[in-house]
């Protein structure tokens, strides 16, 4: 039983999977794992800072976000938003039309699946895996004034490969970089695979990333629809198969794009060694053919060939796909 | 031609006089028609209120209190020309205040002040790029004429159009259509406006779905009882509606959403403003 | 200390800055920031300012602009140094802002309430004329249900700006005619 006993000084991450992989009996076991092990020894696989929890700090937690004492306090409705404007008037109204789809069912999504208890190894055993062997999905509402979709925030990364073949600090332009663009302060980005041939290895700081939210979003949406798109060269738009299925959308501008950005091209004497962007639009959008309408509504371009990953037909009837696997069914039966 | 000949009475009386000619003559058909919403969107933002304006300059002073100092050993990096006409036009303070830090006061707000843009050499093009921006005024002329048939008064709001055709009765009502054989909701609205207005307007159809329905009961005798109008929305970002000679309209305007209270008939209105935007 | 460990000092105190548990970011905001005056390859980081000490020799060979750069680059990133004091409120000032940003909340929530219910009706307005129409006549109803998968809306509609622009509006536009071929 040597192989239970937990030894200090290795990963405890991956000797912690094993050991729940050894115990359980099916093999989607370990997506329902806890953070914390409840077998002797004890040990939290999460970090906490104990010195928080000191009671001097307790009573800033009862003062409220709004009150300048509070260090949550941002002054930030500092002139209204254009963007936000636009929609509500103009393009909230235009998309719920245009989407509108007459006595719309809610959709079934994929979900977990019980298992048929034919062996008496199911009780207790996690849920089956999906349809299709694939991730759940969520439903599908109908359409309605309550589902209008809209962008919720914009996600932005760098990659700089010179991070890897070079030296550490040449994260430090382009971080500094999207955090002039953005108006955001970023977060180091870590590679998530080693490659060899890039001499890239896993949990590397490659790059930085930034969530963009509310005004700042809207800015950044605004300055890159209005300035930075209609100047890049030989720019046809965002690729229509782009995607996740659930109404994100991605597209990566190059560095001679991010270059058009006004905090670059005021001083560009400044900057050095400027990396491309990834950029990720996250919308409410249930499906992606939805979130586009929703960005060309906003003024971003697109071309080539579409791609309906996940769009349930109008009717509200069955759809199924390639293999014979029903993606969506209807909850009305 | 005959359009929009509507009972003054309430639409209970209409309905009545509807099972009336049920009853009575052998049933009659409501003529299926289709109409246009055309509106042009707001051009620039919303007035804002005293209110607004007064709480979005309070919350400016206060980022500005609480901002960060603006780095300007980043942007006007030690030792250059820049670095120098940058200090030149700050406010000194005094540096050996213990507040002040990187020529900022930490206890007040911070007023960054750029330096005017050098221009080495004056050429036509500069003059024109660094030129002064003097922003266009919101209001128009067609504002302090009141000019209904233009597309450029109120440009923060959205304005509908309507018409006024020459039938028997004659009121303002949104543009609608027979539908001709062989056309569909959106192939007959297209039609109707390029025979309405003329073919010089960019027009956009949000959909093919009707945004409105509205039921006319006709007063007189005729082949039909009434008409059932589908309103399709669409948008206008260029061009003029120019009133064709054969359509028989006699006047048009592009109003607000409360200026069309006034002048469309109440019944017709209070079935038509849900559809309609506030702003 | 190497630039690659100062650079990492800074992810440091930036990563505890952005986290996201209230604890910790009421934590961090508050414990002042303890600050070594270290130095890099020649580049010397103190309390108050950043100086270049001129003519130090190092092992590497005195510090290069490209590193200077960077250091004056990673000051740009964290509160360090560029945070102002604390704003502190009297206790009247304090009632002053309860008030403003009451009356603000209550003033953004009626907006939003009516754009709401505007939304609403004409959502019904759209499900009625739906109704009517596939009772009037199921053919136009199948027409106007008929849509395209992809739908775009086209580049014109502009959003709007805090001014109008040099032209308004575009009266002479004139809809495209293809030139004939014989």
């Amino acid at each position: 039983m040597a192989f239970f006993k937990p030894s200090f000084g290795t990963d405890l991450r991956r000797q912690s999977t094993a050991f729940f992989q050894c115990r359980s009996l099916h093999s989607s076991a370990p997506q329902f794992k806890s953070p914390v092990s409840i077998v002797h020894p004890v040990h939290h696989r999460v970090r906490y800072k104990k010195s928080i929890l000191h009671p001097k700090y307790q009573t800033l937690l009862t003062i409220p976000k709004w009150d300048p004492r509070s260090h949550l306090f941002k002054p930030q409705a500092v002139q209204p938003s254009r963007v936000k404007t636009h929609w509500e008037t103009t393009l909230a109204p235009d998309l719920m039309l245009a989407n509108y789809s007459h006595n719309e069912l809610k959709l079934r999504g994929r979900k977990h699946q019980e298992w048929d208890g034919s062996s008496p190894y199911h009780v207790n055993r996690p849920l089956r895996s999906p349809a299709g062997n694939a991730m759940a999905t969520p439903d599908i509402l109908p359409r309605t004034f309550r589902t209008v979709p809209f962008v919720t925030s914009i996600w932005v990364n760098t990659f700089n490969h010179r991070a890897v073949t070079e030296h550490a600090e040449r994260n430090i332009p382009s971080t500094v970089m999207i955090q002039q663009i953005t108006g955001v302060k970023p977060a180091p980005a870590y590679s998530g695979v080693s490659i060899m041939q890039w001499r890239l290895r896993k949990e590397r700081n490659v790059g930085a990333v930034v969530e963009i939210k509310g005004a700042k979003k809207d800015q950044f949406l605004a300055t890159l629809v209005e300035v930075v798109m209609p100047r890049v060269k030989d720019f046809q738009g965002i690729a229509n198969s782009s995607g996740d299925k659930f109404g994100n959308i991605s597209f990566g501008l190059d560095p001679e794009g991010v270059r058009l950005f006004p905090e670059i091209e005021g001083n560009p004497d400044l900057w050095s060694g400027i990396t491309g962007l990834n950029i990720t639009f996250v919308t409410t959008a249930q499906t992606d053919p939805e979130a586009r309408l929703l960005l060309s509504s906003l003024g971003v371009p697109f071309y080539g060939r579409e791609r309906f990953h996940n769009v349930p037909n109008l009717d509200g009837t069955k759809q199924t796909r390639k293999k014979g696997v029903v993606y969506y069914e209807n909850s009305q039966e | 031609m005959f359009f929009l000949r509507r009972s003054l009475a309430t639409s209970a009386t209409a309905d009545a006089l509807a099972i009336e000619s049920d009853s009575g003559s052998p049933a009659k058909e409501f003529k299926i028609m289709s109409g246009v919403i055309l509106s042009r969107p707001p051009i620039i933002t919303p007035e804002q209120t005293a209110f607004s304006k007064a709480y979005y300059h309070y919350q400016s002073e206060l980022y500005k209190r609480m901002s960060w100092t603006f780095p300007y050993w980043f942007y006007y990096p030690k030792g250059t020309l820049a670095e120098n006409e940058y200090t030149r036009v700050q406010p000194k303070l005094n540096e050996k205040d213990p507040d002040v830090l990187f020529n900022r006061d930490r206890n007040s707000k911070q007023d960054v002040v750029f330096p005017p843009r050098s221009v080495q050499r004056e050429t036509e093009e500069s003059a024109r790029i660094y030129a002064k921006i003097v922003p266009n005024p919101r209001t128009t002329i067609a504002d302090e004429e009141n000019n209904i048939r233009s597309l450029e008064r109120k440009l923060d709001r959205t304005l509908y159009l309507i018409v006024k055709r020459d039938g028997e009765s004659l009121e303002w009502s949104f543009p609608a259509t027979t539908i001709e054989s062989g056309e569909n909701l959106e192939s007959s609205s297209t039609r109707m406006l390029a025979q309405y207005g003329g073919e010089d307007m960019n027009i956009f159809l949000v959909s093919g779905t009707p945004a409105l329905y509205y039921k006319d009961v006709y007063e007189s005798d005729g082949k039909y009882e009434g008409a059932k109008i589908f309103y399709l929305k669409s948008r206008i970002f260029n061009g003029l509606f120019k009133p064709q000679k054969e359509s028989g309209i006699v006047d048009y305007a592009w109003l607000t959403k409360e200026e069309l209270s006034s002048y469309l008939d109440k019944q017709y209105w209070r079935k038509v403003a849900g559809a309609l935007s506030k702003q | 200390m190497s630039l690659h460990q100062l650079s990492s000092m800074f992810w440091r105190r930036s990563q505890t800055i952005i986290s996201r548990t209230a604890f910790q970011s009421a934590a961090v905001s508050r414990i002042p920031q303890p600050l070594h005056n270290f130095e890099v390859s020649g580049v010397k980081f103190t309390h108050g300012s950043l100086e270049v000490t001129r003519g130090k020799r190092t092992k590497s060979g005195g510090s290069s602009p490209q590193k200077i750069r960077l250091v004056n680059m990673l000051s740009l990133i964290g509160r360090v140094r560029k945070a102002p004091y604390r704003l502190k409120l009297s206790y009247e000032d304090l009632l002053r802002h309860r008030t403003i940003h009451r009356a603000w909340q209550l003033v953004k929530r009626q907006e939003r309430e009516s754009r709401n219910t505007e939304l609403m009706t004409q959502y019904q307005k759209i499900q009625v004329a739906c109704d009517e129409l596939e009772k009037a006549s199921p053919e136009l109803f199948a027409q106007a249900m008929d849509k395209p998968k992809s739908l775009r809306f086209p580049p014109e509609y502009r959003i709007p700006t805090e001014t109008p622009p040099n032209v308004s509006w575009d009266s002479s536009w004139k809809k495209a005619t293809l030139p004939q071929v014989k």
